[in-house]
Parts: structure tokens; sequence; C-alpha cells
């Protein structure tokens, strides 16, 4: 009765055996970097590091987050890459990732990197309107600058922003809200912003999406979605709000139970080198890298060369820990 | 007096009964009963690690949940009536009149089950957005965002599904009691209310059951068209994506159990175990011009708008920036990003392997289950019909939870297109399954019997006696698990890796990244391919039976 | 009330289901339709009942011409052979049906549904659905539920063909008792001719659309006049004029296109006789009589022979005519 059983076993013992160790050379990475930037910048790394194969998976910021809590018992991946730092800082996240100081980590300044030498986060995006023009035109209504702009009773019923219960991007646009404002200030606003909104929609990227096709005059997204719709030809134009232009850094880590960490750090090497910082500059407005031009974009917006002048120093750690009691507040003040 | 021997079940008659019993049960026990278990524990896993109540405490605490479970109630419930009324009016039109143009809406009927249910959503926002066609060309400020655009999408979600089924319980009147009805004095009406209503019972219940199962649980839809109207699909979405709070969204999920649960007890309740009628004569369709009028026009306007939605997105993937720059190129079929259609070819590979699989597990189950005593065939029934309230989110991330594990097995299923093929079977278990009891109905018990009285053993049985009478059932169901395992996106977005990957994920991700116009190219070429897949496995059929006849004539 | 069929015909595309049919049912007349399958007995029946219609011909009730009187405004009674009641209703609802459809009140339908039931003896049943019910008891609830609306025209479609033999006799005995009672002429369609014979007044036989002889069941049986009805009617031994010249005299022959003479298995009297023209070929044992199979100048006949009678193959035997027996029948 033994025997068959061994013999049935055997292959499959072989087979677990050559699974268990990754094959030299093979790097799964998980990331929430947009599909083009993806191929761009593996690309790049692939040129070079021609020996690594990359494996990639590509999911949005949430879909990614809950994938990586979920395989908490038997990780996947070997590198987190692009990830918002928000998200990042949850424990249960951050708990699977190992410390590494990747070449070059030091160039970045302090708020760009991990204490404990998990994460650093060489880009970043930035909260952004899209604003539909011949719409706006229609309404005959002025282009705004800011979330206090969004206040004029001419845009009623035209303005759409991200759900901070379901988007880590309506969170972020909150945040940076209530942190620059202070809480009682900010809650107001936010309010008065409500009158004005006709939706709260599930995912981060449909206001821009939304703007983009016309259903609304503004969507409230962040900067790359901006670029990308501007990029495919959509008469919108990519506002940067000059209150409080909340903003996110992507951060890269190494996991703890990666399978090929060698390779792994390669990779995270690579994305803090000169190679990666000319790739960025084409597709982010926000690099932390130092020695990296600020995008033409936002030199046209008026930014300073220094964006951490104006960058809210966004306490991220504090984000995530007061997360569910602002949501919870939100919900109760403008909640549908 | 002694008690009654009975002779025992041959040694191949039993083996065969406790294989088609335990191999699907085992199936459901491992890929259905294990994930929700853990599911069922994160549930009652609070903060700290302990087990507790608190999780689901809070959620009722949290004075929106009420809103929302209502929202949810009232879209769902809304539907279903919107579904089993149109339902029942197009399967009868279609079947028992002569109305012209009956193939329009068959045809309607089966496109929106031929890709994501995405699509539909995206085609009702190019038609009746804000920025739609129908408000450019018209002016009209239609709102379609919110309860109207979510009951229209998800009754064309669900309606194909009502339709057949109300049109099965149809097809098994007996022109016999119409005649002695009218023989009695009976007007057409009277008849109708009389004698079709109450045979269509079963189906008018069943329909409603499953219409309102998938539409509570879906959520692709209300992302899209939901609007501000919150409903329980999207608070799992923003619990387990938004918040990254597992538990929570376990709970959610739990609570959207209860109505799946409630609605199954109902349908028990209500239907009596009607015997098949061994013979029955079918009703011949007939001509009534008023209510021919009536039916035609509520079936021609369902299928326009139907076929008004999906043409939208046909005509959508043509264009060159949508609704800005109507120029027709083909270059939204040119789609490099994230392996190209790679994916497509994944979900048709996963796709046959779920219909193969299901088929036969089901086919086995249903069998089996027949020589059962009423209390173990109720709890199989149960069982197997449970499946259907538990949303994919939920079910995709369960299988999560339970395959990605180091151990062996089930750990080397994780990350194979085999496990989003099961996922994608056990998600569908229920439709499945109720199919093939009803078909396993018209079964005359005599046609078994007389294959064991000439000396046939139980798998002569079911090869000579049930197969070719349920051919047309397996068919059905077969091509059904196809479809859905071809364009199912909530369950399976857990289960892609970087190399394995399937069509509805690619969709998303290009509608996600303000492709729109190629999320509707790569629909379009999800629905050719199921298209071309359904024509080529008809004309497999078709072969095979004309190899048969040509056998049997020769 | 007459119902009077003249010259009805039916065509279904090209095939001639019903041709040049002439009949009288009328008064308290139980007439039976009977043929073997596809004669278009049922055809016949589903027409006078409305369901299907003809092509040409009349059809009238007391007068009144009934092809444009749907099937529901008829106002007759049919009871098929089986799977006509209505599943979800019990034995009472079903039997009332007729009734609620007239809007009567109730309490009379109560009255009426309990009459009768008791006259079909089901009255304990009358909470019960179709499917709890047995084959014998089921046609006998059809057959209480067409004679509640009081039918000018009671239409029975081989109503015990789906019965067992037992419950088949029983059951025509009811019928026609009930018939009788009640008082309402009655059609019914049976290929049995055993049943027909029993129970008929009047007896219809059809054969390919057509119908062959119109007759009481002596008549029919009697007298038949064509080949058809002597074979399907009884079983019937057919001799050429030569061959029945052998046998003996029987008048009619040679008449219009008569040239067939039929004799019944009990029309030939049979004779042990060392020298007779007969031999046996075989003996059946029916119960009541044996019936031989003799082998008579090359042809075979088949002749009954008394139970007192021991014959065994091979025996020989002499034939003789029973006086005033034998009909000449068309080929």
């Amino acid at each position: 009765m033994t025997t068959p059983f061994l013999r049935a076993a055997a292959p499959l013992a072989l087979a677990a055996a050559l699974a268990g160790p990754a094959l030299a050379g093979d790097v799964t990475i998980y990331t929430a970097l947009e599909d083009q930037e993806v191929e761009a910048y593996i690309a790049a790394a692939q040129a070079a590091l021609p020996d690594i194969t990359f494996n990639v998976l590509r999911l949005s910021t949430g879909d990614v987050g809950a994938r990586i809590i979920a395989e908490a018992g038997n990780p996947q991946a070997d590198v987190i890459w692009g990830f918002a730092l928000t998200n990042m800082l949850n424990p249960a996240i951050y708990d699977q990732l190992a410390p590494y100081a990747a070449e070059g980590v030091d160039s970045l300044g302090e708020q760009f990197r991990d204490e404990g030498e998990r994460w650093f986060a060489p880009v970043g995006y930035m909260g952004a309107f899209c604003v539909n023009l011949p719409r706006l035109e229609q309404l005959g209504a002025p282009m705004p600058t800011s979330w206090a702009d969004l206040t004029n009773p001419a845009y009623e019923g035209e303005v759409v922003m991200p759900d901070p219960g379901s988007s880590g991007t309506g969170y972020l646009q909150i945040a940076a809200i209530l942190q620059g404002m202070g809480e009682e200030a900010g809650w107001a606003l936010i309010q008065e912003i409500d009158t004005n909104m006709a939706q709260y929609t599930t995912s981060g990227s449909r206001p821009c999406r939304m703007a983009q096709t016309g259903e609304y005059a503004i969507g409230a997204s962040l900067s790359l979605t901006a670029i990308q719709g501007i990029d495919e030809g959509y008469p919108i134009e990519m506002v940067i709000p000059s209150d409080y232009a909340g903003f996110e850094l992507e951060a890269n880590g190494l996991m703890a139970g990666a399978r090929n960490p060698d390779d792994a750090k390669r990779f995270l090497d690579w994305t803090l080198s000169e190679g990666a910082a000319a790739v960025y500059s084409e597709y982010k407005d926000l690099v932390t890298l130092p020695g990296v031009p600020r995008s033409e974009r936002l030199e046209a917006a008026g930014f300073p060369e220094d964006l951490s002048a104006v960058l809210f120093p966004m306490n991220f750690a504090a984000s995530g820990a007061e997360r569910d009691a602002i949501i919870a507040h939100w919900r109760e003040l403008v909640g549908r | 007096m002694s008690a009654a021997v009975r002779p025992r079940l041959s040694g191949q008659a039993r083996l065969l009964f406790w294989t088609s019993m335990l191999v699907p049960l085992a199936g459901l026990a491992l890929f259905f009963l294990y994930p929700m278990a853990i599911v069922v524990r994160r549930s009652v896993t609070l903060g700290d690690g302990s087990l507790g109540l608190d999780n689901y405490i809070r959620i009722l605490g949290q004075s929106h949940i009420w809103g929302v479970l209502g929202n949810s109630l009232v879209m769902s419930g809304l539907t279903t009536l919107i579904c089993i009324t149109l339902g029942f009016a197009i399967a009868y039109a279609l079947q028992r009149t002569r109305m012209p143009l009956r193939w329009l809406v068959s045809l309607a009927l089966v496109l929106p089950l031929l890709a994501p249910s995405l699509v539909q959503a995206l085609g009702l926002i190019f038609l009746f957005g804000r920025n739609g066609l129908i408000n450019q060309w018209t002016g009209w400020g239609i709102q379609i965002y919110g309860l109207p655009g979510l009951v229209i999408s998800n009754t064309m979600y669900a309606l194909p599904q009502a339709v057949m089924i109300i049109g099965a319980a149809l097809r098994h009147s007996d022109t016999r009691q119409y005649d002695a009805a009218r023989v009695l004095g009976a007007s057409p009406w009277r008849r109708f209310v009389d004698i079709t209503l109450p045979g269509a019972r079963f189906g008018l219940l069943s329909a409603g059951f499953v219409s309102f199962t998938i539409t509570i649980t879906d959520f692709g839809n209300a992302a899209v068209v939901g609007g501000n109207y919150r409903v329980l699909a999207t608070e799992i979405y923003a619990q387990v994506v938004g918040q990254m709070n597992f538990n929570m969204g376990a709970v959610i999920g739990i609570m959207l159990l209860i109505p799946t649960l409630l609605a199954v007890y109902l349908e028990k309740l209500a239907s009596r175990r009607e015997g098949a009628s061994e013979s029955a004569i079918p009703v011949q369709p007939d001509r009534a011009w008023k209510r021919d009028l009536v039916l035609g026009t509520l079936s021609q306007a369902t299928a326009l708008v139907v076929i008004a939605v999906v043409a939208t997105v046909v005509f959508a993937s043509f264009v060159r920036l949508w609704p800005y720059r109507l120029e027709m190129t083909f270059q939204n079929y040119n789609i490099t990003q994230e392996n190209g259609y790679k994916p497509l070819w994944t979900s048709l590979y996963a796709s046959t392997l779920t219909a193969v699989i299901g088929t036969t597990l089901l086919f086995a189950l249903t069998v089996a289950q027949r020589q059962l005593g009423r209390g173990m065939a109720k709890a199989v029934y149960l069982l197997a019909i449970v499946p259907v309230g538990v949303p994919g989110l939920v079910l995709g991330l369960s299988y999560v939870l339970a395959f990605n594990t180091r151990a062996i097995f089930p750990g080397m299923l994780y990350g194979t297109a085999l496990l989003i093929a099961l996922c994608n079977f056990y998600h569908y278990h229920s439709q499945g399954f109720l199919t093939m009891v009803t078909g396993i109905r018209t079964v005359p018990p005599a046609l078994e019997e007389t294959v064991t009285c000439m000396g046939g053993g139980p798998l002569r049985g079911l090869r000579d006696a049930v197969l070719p009478v349920m051919s047309p059932v397996l068919v059905t169901v077969f091509f059904f698990l196809f479809m859905r395992g071809m364009v199912t996106l909530s369950a399976v977005i857990f289960l892609i890796s970087p190399t394995v990957s399937v069509g509805a994920v690619s969709v998303l991700r290009l509608d996600q990244a303000g492709y729109s116009t190629q999320a509707a190219a790569f629909s379009v070429c999800i629905m050719l391919v199921v298209l071309a897949a359904l024509g080529l496995m008809r004309a497999i059929l078709w072969l095979m039976s004309r190899r048969r006849e040509v056998a049997a004539a020769a | 009330m007459q119902l009077k069929i003249r010259n009805l015909s039916k065509l279904y595309g090209q095939f001639q289901a019903l041709a040049g049919i002439d009949l009288d049912v009328g008064g308290e007349e139980f007439v039976c339709l009977l043929g073997p399958s596809g004669c278009g007995k049922t055809t016949l029946l589903r027409i006078i009942a409305g369901l299907e219609p003809f092509n040409g011909g009349t059809l009238e009730l007391g007068g009144r011409d009934l092809a444009a009187v749907d099937a529901q405004h008829r106002g007759f009674g049919i009871v098929f052979q089986s799977y006509s009641l209505f599943p979800h209703m019990t034995v009472a609802e079903n039997i009332g049906y007729g009734l609620k459809v007239r809007k009567v009140a109730p309490a009379e339908i109560a009255a009426k549904v309990a009459q009768l039931m008791d006259m079909v003896h089901l009255t304990p049943f009358a909470e019960r659905h179709p499917w709890q019910l047995s084959g014998g008891q089921q046609q006998r609830v059809a057959i209480a539920r067409a004679l509640a609306v009081e039918p000018s025209l009671l239409l029975l479609d081989e109503p015990l063909s789906a019965l067992d033999a037992r419950v088949r006799a029983e059951l025509r005995g009811e019928i026609r008792e009930v018939q009788r009672r009640l008082g309402i002429p009655t059609i019914m369609v049976t290929h049995d001719q055993e049943e027909a014979l029993t129970m008929a007044d009047k007896v219809v036989c059809m054969n390919a659309g057509t119908i062959e002889q119109i007759g009481s069941p002596e008549d029919v049986y009697a007298r038949p006049r064509t080949r058809f009805v002597a074979d399907f009617v009884g079983t019937s031994n057919f001799l050429g004029p030569e061959a029945a010249a052998r046998l003996g005299q029987v008048p009619g022959a040679g008449q219009g296109d008569a040239r067939l003479l039929a004799l019944r298995p009990e029309d030939v009297l049979l004779t042990p006789d060392p020298a007779g023209e007969g031999v046996v070929a075989g003996v059946t044992f029916l119960g009541n009589v044996n019936r031989v199979a003799l082998d008579w100048h090359g042809a075979p006949l088949l002749v009954d022979a008394g139970r007192g009678q021991a014959l065994r193959p091979g025996d020989r035997v002499a034939l003789a005519l029973v006086p005033g027996s034998g009909t000449w029948v068309s080929a």
C-alpha cells in the first residue's frame, strides 16, 4: 500500500524541492507604479542588469497592498517597488520588510527614508486636479487653482474626488488639507467643497478619468493620472492645488522572505542610480533624488526648485495611525 | 415476519456511487468550505489576534453600515423584481408566441454574457453618461450614476440567466392541461393565470434567487456607475483594499451571506417536489395580437437597449479618443502593455479547465445525490448552492489566505491557472448545480431501470440512459461555466501572478489607466474569442451527432 | 341536441387526415370512434372539441354552426388519456375549475363538487393532489371535472388506455353508468374493439381518415361491410367466391363490390373426419374455446372449437358453415 504512494510522492517532493529557492537570476517584484512607467523602468533596469529576469506584478495600490498582506504567511515577492508610503507603513506590511541600506540611500533627505532602513522613496506623486477645458468653457467658470477655489458655486455638481475610505488617493487629499489647515478649518473646508461634490468614487484614478471624458469638469486625482490623460490627447489641464498639494511617496523595500535577496538588492540599488533617475524625470514630477531637475510642468506651474518648500511635511506615520478615526469622521460629516 | 431483504448494490454500483459522491464533495470541502472557514475565522479575529465578535459589533455600530445594507437590499430587490417580470415576459415571448425577430432577442440576451460586466458599465456611460452620446445628441440631463445606473447594469447582467431558468420551466408544460382548461371554458387570460403561472412558479423562484444573489454581491458595476449609492460589495472593497482591513472585510462578506441563506431557505420552503411529466406534449406557440404586441414591444425594447450598450462599446473600440476625437482607427487593438493579449489565451485555457472539471464534477454530484436519503440530500443540496452568496472578492481573497502556504499541498496550486480555474468553478457552482438538478429531473426512471434489467451496470445506465437525455443540460452547463470563466473579474484579481493573468484583469487595468478605448478593444477581443470558442464547440457537437447518425444509418 | 357533421375534411399540409366524414350524434347516445393508430379518430375528436380547425364540410350542434365558435365557448367536456389534471390544484379545485371560470358562487361550487365526487366515488380524496392518486383515480377526477359544467357533449380521448386491465374494466362500467344517468351525449375514441363493443350505442369504424361503417355493436360485428371492419372488429377469415362456394351457399355474393366472404371463427363447425378437407395446424387454448388454426385447400383458417373437442395438429377435420352466418364484404 505504501509503495504506490511513495512512487507518486517522490516526483512531487522533487518538484517542491526545485521550486523552493528561486532560480538564480529571478526577481519577483510587486509594484503599484503605472503600467507605462513600469515598462520603461524595467527596460532600463534590464539594460543595466542583463542577467536578472524581472517578474513584475502590477496592480493598483490598494489591490497590491491587500495582496501583500494576504500572502503574509508565505510571501511571494522579493521586492516591493513604488508603493504608497502611507500603506507601506501599515504594520501588516512594514513588518514583512527587511532592513537594507541600498547604495546611495544616504543621499536622500531624511524624510524620504526609513530610520530602520526598511524603506526608501526616490519618487512620489502629488495630488492634482484634472480640469476638462471644453466643459469648463461650457460652464463659463474660471480655472480653479486651489482647494479653496473648489468652493466656488459655479462648480456645483461638477467636482469629483475619490472616497477616502476606499482609495489611498482620496485619503491623501483630505489628509493634506487637514494637516495644512488644522483640524477645525480643514473639516470646514472639506464640508464646503462637499456642496459642489457630485460623487466620491471608489477608485483613485476614476475622478480624472471622468474629467477627461467630459463627464465632470473637475476631477481630483494624482499628477501622473493627469499627465497620462494629457499625453493621450484629452482636452484637460493639470492643476496642482496651490494651497495644500498633498503628496505621497512611492517607497521601495526588500521583503524579509525574499527568495532571491542578492539580485533583489541589486535591483534596489539600481532604483537609486543615475540610470534610474534619468528615466524618472520623464514620468515623475516628484523625484527626491538630488540633482534631478524639476520637471517642465512644475516649472511652468510656478513651483520652486526645491519642492520640499511647498510640499507639506506629510506626517505619513501619523496619517496611518489616525486613518480610521479620520475616515470615520469624514463619513459622518459628508458621507453619502 | 422478517424485515425485507434488499439486494446489495453490485460492487461497481457502490464504487460509482461513492466516487461520484465523494470527489465533488471533497472538491467543495477543499476549495470552498476550507477557504470560507478561514474567512470566518478572520472575521472573528480581533486586532490583537484574539477571537471575538468585536468586529461585528464595531461594524454594526457604524451608523452608515445600515444605510449601506439598506441600499444593497433595495438595489437587489428592485433588480430582482425587474428580472423576474421582464425575464418572464421575454421567456414567454420566446417560447409561446410567434412574435417576429425572436432571434434578435435571443442574440441580445447572449451579449452581456460574453464580456466582463465592466463592459456594460462602460457602455452605459458611453451612451447615457453626462457626456455620453444620448446627452450630447439630445441635451436631456440624464443622470445615470447611482441607483438607476446600478439597476440597469445589474439587470443586464442578471437578465440572461433569469430568462434561461424561466425558459426551462416553461418548456416543461403539457399542452393537454391547456386543452382541458380551454374546453372547460377558460379564457386565454385565465389559462395564463391558472396554469402557466403556477407551472412556472418554481422557475420564477429560482430565477429570483439567482438574480438577487448575483446582483447583491456584484462589485464591478457598483464601482463604475454606482456614484454615491454605496452598497455592501463596495464596502468590502473599501475595507479590504482601501483600508487593508481584512478582518472587517471578512465581516461584511459574512454579512452578505445572510440574504443568500435567507433566499435559499425561502426557495426550499416554497418549492414542491414536482414529478417530471414523462411524456409531456410541449405547448405549441400561437398568435394573439394584443398579447404579442405588448410582449413583443417589451422584449424588443430590452434587446435594443442591450444591443445599443454593447454596440457603443464596439464602436468606441475603433475610436481615436472618446468622446473628443471620433475618427476611426485600429490603433486600440494594438495592445502591448502587460503582455498584450497573452492573458486572453490564459483565460481561454483556464476557462476550458473550469468547464471540463466543473461539468464533470457537477454531473457526478447530481447523479449521486439522487440516491441519498431526504435529510442527506437536502444537506448536499444546500451546500451545493451556497457558493453563489459569496462575493467574488471575498472568495478570491479566501483563496489567497488558504492556498498561499509553504506546504506542498495545497501550496503548489498558488499562482497557477488551475487555481484560477477552480476558483471560477466554485464561484459559479450554485448556478451549474441548479441547472443540472433541474435537468436530471427530466430523466425518466424507467430508462435506467430498463438498462439495469437488461444486465447493464450503473455505468452503462449512465452512458445509455442518463447521458443522452441530459446532454442538452450538460452542454448548457459547460458553455455557461466556460463563458463565466472568460469574463469573471472580482474573484481572480487576487489570484493572478506576474506570469499568469486573465483577460478580464487586462480590461480593468486598461480602463483604470485611462485607456478606455483600448479597454473597449480588449473587451471586443474577449467577446470574439468567446463567440469563436462557442462556435467551435457547437460545430464539434454537431459533427459528433452527425457521425452517430451516419453510424446508426449504416 | 343533435351534433351533425357533414362531409368534414382536414388537411395537414399535403396529408389528408380526414375526408368525407358524415356523422350524427344525438340525444343520449354513446358513440365510439374506433380504429387503429393514425386513422384520424383523435383528430376528429379534437375538431369536434374545437381544439383544431377543419378545412371543409360543416359541423353543427342543434342547428348552430360551430365553425366560428372557439373551444372555450362550445360548452363541451373533454377527458384525455392522462396528464391533463392541474398538478398544483387539489382534487376538489380541479373538479370545480370549470365552475370557477363561469363565476359560480363558491357555495354552489362546493355542493356540485361534492355531488360529483360522490358519483365517481372519490369523496375521501377531496384535498389530495393529482400526484398522490393512482391512474384510475386521476381519470375519475378528470371525468368529474368534465361533467361539472354540465356539458352538452362529453368527449373522451382514449381515457382508459393508460390504465391496467382490471381498473379499465371497472371504469368502463362506471363511465357508462354515469353517462346514462346524466343523459349526456358522448363520443369516445378508442383503439380497443372490446371497449367499443361493450360500451357503445353506436360504433364508428374509421380507417385512414375515412369512416368505413357506422352501426350498433351487433351490426358492426355481425354485418361488417368492408374487409377492414370485419378484420378490425373481432377476427375474420376471408374467402374468395370460389372457395366460399365450396363451403356452402351464402346469399349476397357479388352484390356491388362485395367480393370477399368474411367468416368469424365461430361461424364454422368442425368435426373430426379422417377424410376431411381441413388439416389442423395448431390449437390455442382461449379459456372458453379452443382456437384452431386450419389449413384448408391451401388457405389458412381460424375456427373456434368447443372446449371438449380435443384436436391436435395433424388431425383431419370436416368443415361446415353455421347456417345464416357469413357476410360478403368489399375488399
